[in-house]
């Protein structure tokens, strides 16, 4: 799988293809500014009957239940539930550990993949999508746009950004929270090798604001397995200054256990604040990887 | 502790490979950009503090391990059986004697010996010590040359060995090897040893050997028959058949005699060798081949003279019997075709006589006394007869005289003539029924002799046991007595051809005290002297200065004598030519009896018993074995492999 260096190989036509049939539903009520399909908190002109309300001088006549009223022996206005475009919030972890690849893929470029999947997704259905870079320095935003140009502006900051540089996926997401903007689903797609406590508390305010979370983890084959037999000097991707030297062999399998105990406290985190939590290899297709995330979703919903 | 395999004990470096293997690993380490730096660091802080502690942990298992296998290939052993090394030191006995030659010439006994000695002391390391000491008749600790000992003709004193051992090494930390065999006589006295015998087999123990070779006398006349006794004896429980005897004279094949043998007997070949030229002969019996070598061949030697003369010392006076005397002489002198030469004389000149006769006819004044004292230590030889009174001083008698006694006595066979230290020898001539009236020779007048002292030896007897002839030898000269004397009055002896060779051989014998002795025992002091007539004499001893007698040193002596039995020989010059004179040396046979141990007395010694080097190996090996290091080396490694499994096992 080469690395894309193109939109064109970011998002292929087959890609396309696979996701042509697949939507993406809010689980939670949304508050967009224009007129979608994902219900909204707010009341307004839809076809969903929500409740209904002592008529008030000033109410549209139109909206008088008459039945109702007639019933009841007053005046009772019908009130219907908003339905509303989704705004989804792609935030991409761009931390030098996501530059960790195995047989050339790396965890960034499968990253970038899932995220512009994911826009294309959303805004094929008219829902808008924003991006998240989330670097040390600067966190590059794209606010949320529904339009094919949109997309495409999202598929070149992702070409154009590579990963490198120090971790900072907290203050990003504490970026988008103190954005304040209206209720969405916000998708973080990291590798979740950091300190999970500052980003699970920025998730759960995210959460808290009325957002919908959704956690993909890429997961490098080398990374979690930890192949090596013999001594080796790790140079880490995030500090080039720390450099361990190491007999691997009586650290494999601490690290591992390791591993896996971050792997299943993010479940479990995720679990109990009822978020979302996708986790994939490298070598899985960011495709395949949807689809089944998308079934489930929709079988849970059910 | 001991190692069998000391040697590989140089590997124990190699004990430090996994140290080295470690840091080689930590430098040639595999480069990685790594981006779970996070879980790397968590995993690190729950290991960093065991991580360090098991890596010691790990390369110190590791190395004891391999420094394990090494000293477990080195085969440590206990040094409680096995007491080498560490200050212990290793004593090696060696059997120095003759026994130790028996078996097949290059594949001896002491050939075997030679071989392991070599063979151990090559397995020793290098800077290992260990003490030698060949047991002769007196132990000697070996300084330097150990490849140069040779055995001796000696039987093993290995009782005194042993004593020798422990005057040495008092403290006894010593480990044993002896180096002998399994005769019974050398292990006498000998038991609770521990140690190692290497005990070379052989394949026969049957041995007989000849036990002495004599002449009837050191000195006869040419055409005189000389009496030959060669001893043989079957030294093994085996009877032997036939064992054939060789005689050599002067180096030439003589005569072949087959002699039968049982088991530990003795027996004797008499042989006559008349010689026909004068000089100095030598006669040499030997055996065929049989389990030991050495002890199959003794030589004699004898002086052949043209002729005896005999002085006999006569008063004018005196007649009757002693007129008898002289013409029995004389008589006597003519029937040896003039080889004895009879004078008479009074005794105012002894000179040119080789034999002086001195009989009761003779007053024997002091002034006769001196001179013929003079003549004695000069190397004469003085024939007494005293069956008549003879008023002879104390130093001229070789026995204390007793009565005179006037009744027969013999009517039998005189019972021996021979000489001191060697078998009797008795006179054929009296000895077979054609001897006739000599069988039966009867004295009539003779004296009784008091108790026989040291240093004399009786040559002649009668049938009862009474000695007729006795005689006392100086250094030089010799006195014989003669307790009846030769005449034709005081007994019944008639001058006949059986007579003659008793008569040469009784002045034959009696000169032979003037020379030195043609057959000398081992090891017995030899003194030289210089006769008239020789201008030198030297004797080269073996592996010694020589030693010469000459005018202006007249006597040496060789202490300490000849140790191997054997023929030497004296170098004698006189005015006209240089001759050599032979002289056998024959030794004492006490080595000969290769009668081996019984098992029950093998038992009682402790030793443990081995026939060569690969047993002796073996025997070391399985010794060392017998110590428990070599186990608990083993189940150390075991432990040491299972303690890195389970440290592996941790990390996996």
């Amino acid at each position: 799988m080469p690395a894309p260096t193109t939109i064109e190989q970011l998002l292929p036509p087959s890609a396309k293809e696979a996701l042509r049939h697949l939507e993406l539903h809010a689980r939670r009520s949304v508050d967009g500014l224009r007129h979608g399909v994902h219900r909204s908190r707010r009341s307004g002109v839809s076809t969903d009957f929500d409740h209904h309300k002592n008529y008030v001088a000033g109410d549209p006549l139109k909206h008088i239940d008459w039945k109702a009223s007639a019933r009841h022996d007053r005046f009772y206005v019908k009130r219907y539930v908003e339905e509303t475009a989704l705004a989804v919030r792609l935030v991409v972890d761009r931390s030098g550990s996501m530059l960790q690849a195995t047989d050339g893929v790396s965890k960034y470029e499968q990253a970038c993949r899932l995220a512009a999947s994911l826009a294309y997704l959303v805004i094929k259905e008219r829902d808008a999508a924003g991006l998240a870079l989330a670097a040390a320095r600067e966190i590059i935003w794209l606010p949320a746009g529904a339009s094919d140009t949109h997309l495409v502006r999202i598929l070149d900051a992702l070409v154009a950004n590579g990963a490198g540089t120090p971790d900072n996926l907290s203050a990003c997401l504490r970026a988008i929270r103190e954005r304040a903007e209206r209720r969405g689903l916000v998708v973080v797609i990291t590798d979740l090798l950091f300190d999970p406590l500052p980003v699970q508390r920025e998730l759960g305010r995210l959460q808290a604001q009325g957002h919908e979370v959704l956690l993909f983890q890429v997961r490098d084959a080398t990374e979690e397995e930890f192949p090596f037999n013999r001594w080796a000097q790790f140079h880490c991707l995030e500090n080039p200054a720390v450099k361990h030297r190491l007999d691997t062999v009586p650290l494999k399998r601490i690290y591992r256990e390791e591993y896996q105990a971050l792997l299943a406290d993010w479940r479990a985190w995720t679990k109990q604040h009822g978020m979302d939590f996708v986790s994939f290899r490298t070598t899985d297709r960011v495709e395949r990887v949807l689809a089944d995330y998308l079934a489930d979703r929709v079988r849970v919903a059910r | 502790m001991n190692f069998i395999h000391p040697v590989l004990l140089w590997a124990l470096p190699f004990a430090l490979m996994p140290v080295i293997i470690y840091y080689l690993m930590r430098f040639r380490s595999l480069t990685v950009t790594w981006g779970a730096n996070y879980i790397l660091e968590r995993a690190l802080n729950r290991l960093r503090k065991k991580l360090h502690r098991d890596q010691i942990i790990l390369l110190t298992i590791r190395t004891l391990a391999a420094a394990l296998l090494v000293v477990v290939f080195a085969r440590p052993a206990s040094s409680a059986k096995t007491a080498t090394g560490n200050g212990v030191q290793r004593i090696l006995l060696v059997d120095g004697s003759y026994s130790l030659l028996a078996g097949e010439p290059g594949h001896t006994r002491w050939d075997r010996v030679k071989e392991t000695l070599q063979q151990l002391t090559a397995s020793w390391p290098r800077g290992e010590t260990w003490s030698l000491c060949l047991l002769t008749d007196k132990p000697t600790w070996i300084e330097s040359a150990a490849d140069q000992i040779a055995p001796t003709e000696t039987a093993l004193p290995l009782a005194r060995g042993l004593a020798a051992v422990r005057e040495r090494f008092p403290q006894g930390n010593y480990e044993l090897y002896i180096f002998a065999d399994d005769q019974a006589t050398a292990w006498r006295d000998v038991a609770g040893l521990t140690g190692y015998w290497i005990n070379p087999p052989v394949s026969s123990r049957a041995n007989a050997g000849v036990t002495s070779v004599a002449f009837g006398s050191d000195k006869n006349l040419v055409g005189h028959p000389s009496r030959l006794l060669v001893t043989v004896r079957n030294f093994s429980d085996e009877p032997m058949p036939a064992v054939a005897v060789e005689i050599l004279v002067d180096g030439v094949f003589f005569s072949r005699e087959s002699v039968a043998l049982l088991p530990r007997q003795e027996r004797q070949v008499a042989v006559d060798v008349t010689f026909d030229k004068a000089g100095s002969h030598a006669a040499t019996a030997r055996l065929g081949k049989d389990a030991l070598a050495y002890d199959n061949a003794l030589s004699a030697g004898i002086e052949i003279v043209e002729r005896l003369s005999v002085l006999v010392l006569r008063d004018a006076d005196k007649t009757g019997k002693f007129d008898s005397a002289w013409e029995f002489l004389q008589i006597a002198g003519r029937a040896t075709d003039g080889a004895l030469v009879f004078n008479l004389g009074d005794g105012q000149s002894l000179a040119g006589a080789d034999v002086v006769y001195l009989d009761g006819g003779c007053t024997l004044t002091p002034v006769l006394a001196t001179r013929l004292r003079e003549y004695v230590t000069n190397g004469g030889a003085l024939v007494l007869a005293v069956d008549a009174p003879l008023n002879a001083p104390a130093w001229m008698l070789p026995a204390p005289l007793g009565a005179l006694r006037r009744e027969p006595i013999g009517g039998t066979t005189f019972q021996a003539l021979g000489r001191a230290g060697l078998p009797p020898s008795p006179l054929r001539a009296f000895a077979t029924e054609e001897d006739g009236d000599l069988a039966t020779a009867k004295f009539f007048t003779w004296r009784e002799l008091g108790a026989i002292p040291d240093g004399t030896t009786v040559l002649a007897t009668f049938a009862d046991g009474r000695p007729w002839l006795v005689r006392k030898r100086f250094t030089p000269g010799s006195i014989s007595l003669l307790t009846a004397g030769l005449n034709g009055a005081g007994n019944n002896l008639i001058v006949r051809e059986h007579f003659i060779p008793l008569l040469v051989r009784l002045f034959a014998d009696a000169a032979a005290g003037t020379i030195f002795p043609r057959t000398v025992a081992g090891r017995e002091t030899i003194r030289l002297r210089l006769n008239p007539g020789e201008r030198s004499v030297t004797f080269q001893p073996e592996n010694a200065a020589p030693v010469v007698v000459t005018p202006q040193k007249q006597v040496a002596t060789v202490a300490g004598g000849v140790n191997r039995s054997g023929l030497c020989s004296f170098l004698v010059v006189r005015d006209d030519q240089p001759t050599r004179v032979w002289v056998g040396v024959q030794g004492e046979r006490v080595d000969s009896d290769l009668s081996p141990l019984t098992p029950a007395a093998k038992d009682q010694l402790g030793l443990i018993e081995v026939a060569d080097w690969p047993q002796l190996d073996e025997a070391l090996q399985a010794s060392r074995r017998g110590g428990d290091w070599h186990h608990w080396a083993m189940i150390g490694l075991i432990g040491l492999l299972i303690g890195e499994l389970l440290m592996q096992r941790r990390f996996l």
